[in-house]
């Protein structure tokens, strides 16, 4: 009789553990049920086209800003990135074409060669600004809250010098749509290739020395700095690495609308932060899965899909998401506390 | 003469506003333990977190094997055979056990995949090497504190250093598991490891050292030579640079009170899988020790009575009033004050100064005519604490976090008399303090009992409940089980001990 009621509770806790470790996947599951059920054009094409660019563009923008969470800070400078990297990219492009001979702006605000070139700068100065946040951050000592909130400032107001507030269109130059809008076996490009990014973070925080030097500055710095591990280095790796996620995010983004507009991206930055928490990335640091950043980021999107798709007026969508994001974050610590 | 394994010339390192180290020597042969005693901030930690390569001597030299090194970090020193177990066990709680057992050690295959497999294995022959069964896929968070601390001991091992450290390990271990660790430790000592020992707990220090080193005041003052003849009292002694006898029988003058004005009582209080039926009457201007377990229901007690958790069941009375706590400002205002066990969570703002920490609790006291805080008077209040329970700091306006441990107790108490409270529960009160800091701390406690202040003490160490107390009572399993009064012959330790001891399976049922 003990012995029964003991194998009971041995199951029952299981099953209670496997529901919290993947709730959030169940979470998904219930939402595409209700997407199915509350609107008919759910499952068509377009829609899902339209899911998965925006799950893209959010997604990646979120596995950079978990990679930073997980060090124990924030960027809040991801979403200023998005239009920066592209509008200097462009800028220093012209500069260095023009040197040889080649004009890649015609008409005022078209823009008609150099993708190669603007892509990789695009990259590189994305990178570069991540970088410059994690430097400023460990050298001087100040919180990333302001670093990068400073940075975003900095950023905002440069993208409109430099583009004069004027949208630049990518619309003449080849090439340039592939991105955003090509499929591969019906599957949009740039899916795959945030997936791929998913995968491969996945992979090298899991089997690479990488992600124990990144739980490990984030979990418990001391910890870290006592086996020797250079902790502020890897924080400005994790910044690094969130710029690089932004400016890829903006290479979709720009390629989807074929266009470089100064504001866009702006207030990005706290969508991915909300991400990332619903994923169960904590603002404290070591805790949380990239696996669960990427689901969430389908929840998320997924969400704001169907509230549209029923008509629901743009404010009480945003309620929804506020709701989302505390009620997410309390389940993660309701699961932890419970499982301590 | 073959070179010793390691040998420290001159050391010196200064930290702002303190000299940690003037100019320490120390030789460590192979095959030797060596212990490093000294009060809290003598700079035992200092010398080995420079040996560790934590940070670098202001001056003076590194030798091992007679090579000169600069150990410029942690890896360095790694690789160089020193392993360290730090005082704080510094293990990452959100990772696992074999993650943390191999940080920055990682194994790989093929120099960039992790060998997951390998180092589960690894840590698994380091841990039963130690004695221990621990599930290394679990996360750090989950373990007790001994296994932590095992955990802790395993990183340095993994290594196979030449020179080990352990920086007060034992702290959190019972006597089996210190007896069994010991083992190892010679075990070690004997297949040629040196090994530096740091410790509080004299009777273990002079059971496993060849030799022990005496640091006083960022110096080496002395070595002994254990034997059977070297006695606590001696290292004690050296230690404090003093002679002393008259401080640890303070106790036995403490006056038996004489008006028995009940200033708090308790009937049945139960806490459900805590503590049950406690019932006890505390008089004031006395002073009552709770003896018991790692885990038996005391702190939660305390903090019951403060209103920091809330009791189930039962009757409780300050002062014939009855009163039932939800939060910590209702304990305070009924006259209850806790100083907890872990200062450094609980205790104290360490961002804060001295004078801030002191007044925090009572700045309702400190106001002005315009009901402003009355900075002077803070000011001469927190002079006067200092002073009165002689704090050793610069000033008042030094950062707590700056200070020693002692010290930082020092003003935990400061706080709750500045407040004037009538009851002041004490959870280990000298938890990782040294000896002198200890003799004043139970002095300050005395005199606060001879105002006319009732006391509730809990400590794991007897001795510390038999200098304070009026009686004890022995908590086993969450109840009382039995009641000591002093001028009774069972007001020992060894009486106290077998009690709690004979009656443990209470506490494992």
């Amino acid at each position: 009789m003990a012995s029964d009621t003991a194998s009971f509770n041995g199951k029952s806790i299981i099953s209670i553990k496997f529901i919290k470790d993947n709730m959030l996947v169940f979470i998904l599951f219930l939402e595409l049920i209700m997407g199915v059920i509350l609107s008919p054009v759910f499952l068509g094409k377009s829609n899902i086209y339209s899911i998965l660019i925006n799950l893209t563009i959010f997604g990646l923008l979120a596995i950079g800003q978990s990679l930073v969470m997980l060090v124990k800070e924030i960027d809040l400078s991801v979403g200023a990135i998005m239009a920066f990297g592209p509008i200097a990219a462009i800028a220093l492009s012209k500069k260095i074409l023009a040197v040889s001979g080649t004009e890649i702006i015609v008409g005022g605000n078209y823009v008609v060669d150099g993708l190669a070139l603007i892509v990789v700068l695009v990259l590189f100065i994305s990178a570069l600004i991540g970088v410059l946040n994690g430097v400023i951050r460990v050298k001087a000592q100040v919180p990333s809250l302001i670093v990068t909130l400073g940075m975003l400032y900095v950023l905002s107001g440069l993208s409109y010098i430099l583009s004069g507030g004027y949208s630049l269109y990518l619309t003449n130059l080849e090439g340039a749509k592939w991105l955003g809008n090509t499929k591969l076996a019906s599957i949009p490009v740039n899916f795959i290739l945030f997936l791929t990014v998913g995968v491969l973070v996945i992979l090298v925080l899991k089997y690479t020395k990488v992600g124990h030097r990144i739980y490990s500055t984030g979990g418990n710095e001391k910890a870290a700095i006592y086996s020797g591990i250079n902790t502020k280095f890897w924080k400005v790796i994790a910044f690094g690495l969130s710029g690089l996620c932004a400016g890829i995010s903006a290479l979709v983004y720009s390629s989807r609308l074929e266009s470089v507009e100064t504001i866009q991206g702006s207030g990005y930055e706290l969508i991915s932060i909300a991400i990332a928490v619903i994923g169960g990335i904590t603002l404290e640091g070591g805790r949380g899965k990239i696996f669960g950043t990427i689901i969430a980021s389908a929840i998320l999107c997924i969400m704001l899909n169907i509230l549209s798709l029923v008509g629901l007026i743009a404010w009480y969508k945003t309620i929804i998401v506020g709701l989302i994001i505390i009620g997410a974050a309390s389940q993660h610590a309701f699961s932890r506390r419970t499982t301590e | 003469m073959q070179e010793p394994l390691l040998f420290l010339k001159n050391i010196h390192k200064q930290f702002p506003g303190v000299k940690a180290l003037r100019g320490v020597d120390l030789t460590l042969e192979k095959g030797k333990i060596v212990s490093l005693v000294g009060t809290n901030g003598a700079g035992k930690s200092t010398l080995s977190n420079i040996i560790a390569g934590i940070y670098p001597p202001d001056s003076g030299e590194i030798f091992i094997e007679g090579k000169s090194v600069t150990i410029s970090d942690p890896k360095v020193a790694e690789q160089l055979g020193v392993g360290i177990v730090h005082q704080e066990p510094t293990l990452a709680l959100n990772m696992t056990v074999v993650e943390n057992i191999f940080l920055n050690k990682e194994l790989t295959r093929n120099r960039i995949l992790l060998d997951l497999k390998k180092m589960k294995q690894e840590s698994e022959k380091v841990l039963e090497f130690l004695g221990f069964q621990i599930n290394v896929d679990k996360k750090v968070e989950e373990l007790t504190l001994v296994e932590k601390e095992v955990v802790a001991i395993a990183q340095a091992m993994l290594v196979k250093p030449r020179i080990l450290i352990l920086d007060e390990v034992t702290a959190p271990l019972n006597k089996g598991e210190v007896d069994h660790l010991f083992k190892i430790i010679k075990d070690l000592r004997n297949n040629g490891m040196g090994i530096i020992f740091i410790g509080h707990k004299l009777q273990e220090i002079i059971e496993i050292s060849d030799s022990i080193m005496v640091f006083r005041d960022g110096k080496n003052v002395g070595e002994l030579i254990p034997s059977e003849k070297l006695s606590e009292k001696e290292v004690i002694a050296l230690m404090l640079g003093v002679t002393l006898n008259e401080d640890l029988e303070a106790g036995e003058k403490a006056s038996e009170s004489e008006q028995r004005e009940e200033v708090l009582n308790l009937i049945n209080l139960s806490k459900q899988g805590l503590y049950e039926n406690i019932n006890f009457t505390l008089y004031k201007g006395e002073a009552v020790g709770f003896a018991g377990l790692k885990g038996s229901g005391i702190t939660e007690l305390f903090q019951s009575l403060q209103g920091i958790i809330t009791f189930d069941d039962g009757e409780m009375y300050v002062k014939t009033r009855r009163v039932k706590f939800k939060n910590p400002k209702d304990g305070i205002d009924a006259g209850i004050g806790m100083v907890t066990n872990d200062r450094q969570k609980e205790g104290l703002a360490l961002t804060l100064d001295v004078k801030e920490n002191i007044s925090v609790s009572s700045l309702k006291y400190l106001l002005n005519k315009l009901k402003l805080i009355d900075t002077k008077l803070l000011k001469d209040k927190a002079e006067k604490y200092v002073q009165a329970l002689s704090i050793k700091t610069p000033s008042i306006n030094q950062f707590v976090q700056n200070l020693s441990g002692g010290n930082q107790q020092k003003i935990v108490i400061a706080k709750w008399l500045l407040k004037n409270l009538d009851i002041i529960l004490v959870d280990e009160p000298t938890r990782g303090v040294d000896v002198k800091a200890k003799n004043e701390i139970y002095k300050l406690l005395l005199n606060e009992k001879n105002n006319g202040k009732s006391l509730l003490v809990a400590s794991p160490e007897i001795r510390e409940l038999l200098n304070i107390c009026d009686r004890i009572l022995i908590v086993i399993g969450g109840r009382i089980v039995a009641e000591v009064h002093r001028n009774t012959k069972e007001f020992n330790e060894e009486d106290i001990l077998s009690i709690i001891h004979s009656s443990h399976h209470y506490n494992t049922a």
